[in-house]
């Protein structure tokens, strides 16, 4: 697996898609970041004063990681849906899959890059956005303000934001990988992501038992490991769910891949 | 002449070719004659099968190939051949039989075709985004245990050396072709399995992969060429299989296919045409002779002639003349995979 390992890291070290989308959401974030400080200086007095309450450092988990968890999320679901999608729209699964020691190797390799690029992509856009975020505010509000224990916030909801973005990106490789398809997988992978919570907002109007429902499903989890933390119990099982999640699409790619009779790609 | 071409791969000893061996392969592109392969078996398919939903694409495919020789696997479309280098590769899961490669069950041992196989499976496919040598690079680190060099060394026997920093996608048909080529031989395999490896190249470019093939079989490593191109399958390959609907039809040295399809052409001018056949079937060799549109066609070895004439001149009659015929691969591998052919060949051959 180490070879193959090594393999796919050269091949996303030199895909120029691989920089292009951690590129993208940096200047994302840095334009909304930067645009909001210029514009407390152009703003009448009330919109100034909301503005750099926006861009103060202990908003940062309600504003600017939260573009994150959403922009992020799209941008992991395109890379995690090619890691098989591309390979079949480029052919090249079958030369892959005739050099590699085993199937389950393969999966393996596939797997571990797509979540350490998801950690890394998450790791550097939130330390960008926090960067952001002090100087913002310290321009807009002309000091820091921030405390210790809101840094130790910021840091856990960094590691949320990657932990929930787990499930996301297992699915994303699971569709691509079933379907052959880019397309397919970041369609599901962010579709879920969207169509859910509105989908439960809609059933629990009808029956209040989709209340229950919801908190097995992943939206709800995400909201509570991301905006609810307290580090109660119901918050680790929600971690929990979300992990159990993950590890059920996994297994799903394995499976299907393992018996699967690749004919073409 | 006796002249020792450098080794195609590396770690193969250089062989000198003998003074025979190298004329003919200087006079003709055909492959200079080999004594049968008795190396150690390569690969063996046994029994193989495959089924898709409702049709059956192999069915009880048996064949081997042993180290140092060149098989030609022949068949028309939808006759199965992808889908055997399919479960040769591990790609496709055989519902019955067994692929051994160098003796180990693919079954029990995965890595066998990382280890042991490079293969171009239809059209050569690297990643667009990657010049020629990265995506040998790519693929070096995927199998390991490529030694220092040795994509270098490749990309200057595939002639690509001068565009390998050129990215895959701005690559001509050609140019994806000898990287296919490169990339096959970066483990330097057992056996290299290439599937219309000449296809969309000129004839300067077919020249050179049918000149390369023969070459690592020379060295000791055995091909697996499946190809329509039946003429360049000829020229360079050992031995032949052809395959019709999933079953094998027949498998033997070209040289031997080719004798089977030849005949002995005899025209007896002004002659009672059955008299003449009474003549020629006295000949003990003879198998079998018919009258075709005034001509007598005899199925005999090719040095019958003599023998024929001989029977023709005692019984009154003097053959104008005396021709050996033989078939070309094409001609052989028409006849086998008409649609009228034997449904059973392996059963009507045995008949």
């Amino acid at each position: 697996m180490g070879t193959l390992l090594r393999s796919e890291l050269f091949r996303i070290r030199k895909r120029p898609q691989s920089w292009l989308m951690l590129v993208l959401a940096a200047v994302f974030v840095a334009l909304i970041y930067g645009g909001m400080t210029v514009g407390t200086f152009f703003a009448n007095a009330q919109n100034a004063t909301d503005l750099r309450e926006t861009l103060a450092f202990d908003n940062l988990r309600d504003f600017g990681l939260s573009f994150n968890s959403l922009f992020g999320g799209i941008m992991l679901a395109i890379f995690a849906a090619g890691a098989f999608g591309n390979e079949y729209s480029w052919n090249t699964i079958r030369p892959l899959l005739a050099r590699a020691r085993s199937r389950t190797s393969l999966v393996t390799a596939k797997l571990v890059m797509v979540f350490l690029y998801g950690l890394v992509f998450t790791v550097s856009l939130a330390v960008l956005t926090v960067v952001m975020s002090f100087v913002s505010t310290l321009v807009a509000n002309g000091n820091w303000n921030f405390s210790g224990e809101e840094l130790g916030k910021v840091a856990a909801y960094i590691v949320g934001l990657f932990v929930t973005n787990l499930p996301y990106l297992a699915l994303a490789v699971l569709v691509g990988m079933w379907t052959k398809s880019n397309a397919a997988g970041i369609g599901v992978a962010i579709g879920i992501s969207f169509i859910e919570p509105v989908l439960f907002m809609t059933l629990r109007a009808v029956n209040d038992v989709f209340d229950t429902i919801e908190k097995g499903g992943l939206n709800w989890n995400v909201q509570e490991v991301l905006y609810r933390w307290s580090n109660s119990q119901q918050n680790w099982i929600s971690v929990g769910v979300l992990l159990l999640y993950t590890v059920i699409f996994v297994a799903l790619t394995y499976r299907i891949f393992l018996r699967r009779d690749v004919t073409s790609g | 002449m006796n002249q020792a071409q450098p080794p195609l791969v590396a770690g193969a000893p250089p062989q000198a070719l003998s003074v025979a061996q190298g004329l003919r392969s200087i006079a003709s592109p055909a492959r200079a004659a080999q004594p049968a392969a008795t190396g150690a078996l390569v690969l063996e398919a046994i029994g193989l099968t495959k089924r898709f939903k409702n049709f059956t694409a192999v069915d009880d495919l048996s064949f081997q190939v042993r180290q140092g020789e060149v098989l030609g696997f022949l068949g028309p479309n939808g006759a199965g051949k992808s889908t055997t280098v399919g479960m040769i590769l591990g790609l496709i899961h055989p519902d019955q039989g067994t692929v051994r490669i160098m003796g180990t069950d693919l079954k029990d041992d995965s890595s066998l075709v990382a280890n042991h196989i490079g293969a171009i499976i239809e059209n050569p496919a690297f990643y667009p985004y990657l010049s020629g040598r990265d995506n040998l690079e790519a693929h070096a680190l995927a199998v390991g245990g490529v030694p220092a060099g040795r994509i270098d060394e490749l990309l200057k026997l595939v002639n690509l050396h001068e565009r390998a920093g050129d990215k895959f996608k701005n690559y001509s048909l050609g140019m994806k072709q000898r990287l296919g080529i490169a990339s096959t031989l970066l483990t330097s395999p057992a056996l290299v399995i290439l599937d219309e490896p000449t296809n969309g190249l000129d004839p300067a470019g077919q020249r050179e992969i049918r000149d390369i093939i023969p070459r690592l079989a020379d060295e000791g490593h055995s091909v697996l060429l499946a190809s329509h191109m039946l003429h360049e399958v000829e020229q360079v390959s050992d031995r032949v299989a052809i395959v019709r609907r999933g079953k094998l039809i027949t498998e033997g040295s070209v040289d031997d296919l080719l004798r089977r399809g030849g005949y002995i052409e005899v025209i007896v001018p002004g002659a009672d045409q059955e008299a003449a056949l009474r003549a020629i079937r006295r000949v003990p060799v003879v198998e079998q002779v018919t009258v075709e549109q005034g001509r007598l066609i005899v199925v005999a070895p090719d040095d019958a002639g003599a023998a024929i004439n001989r029977s023709l001149f005692e019984q009154g009659m003097v053959a104008g003349s005396i021709t050996a015929k033989h078939s070309t691969l094409e001609d052989l591998f028409l006849e086998m995979t008409e649609d009228n052919a034997p449904a059973d060949p392996v059963a009507a051959s045995a008949a």
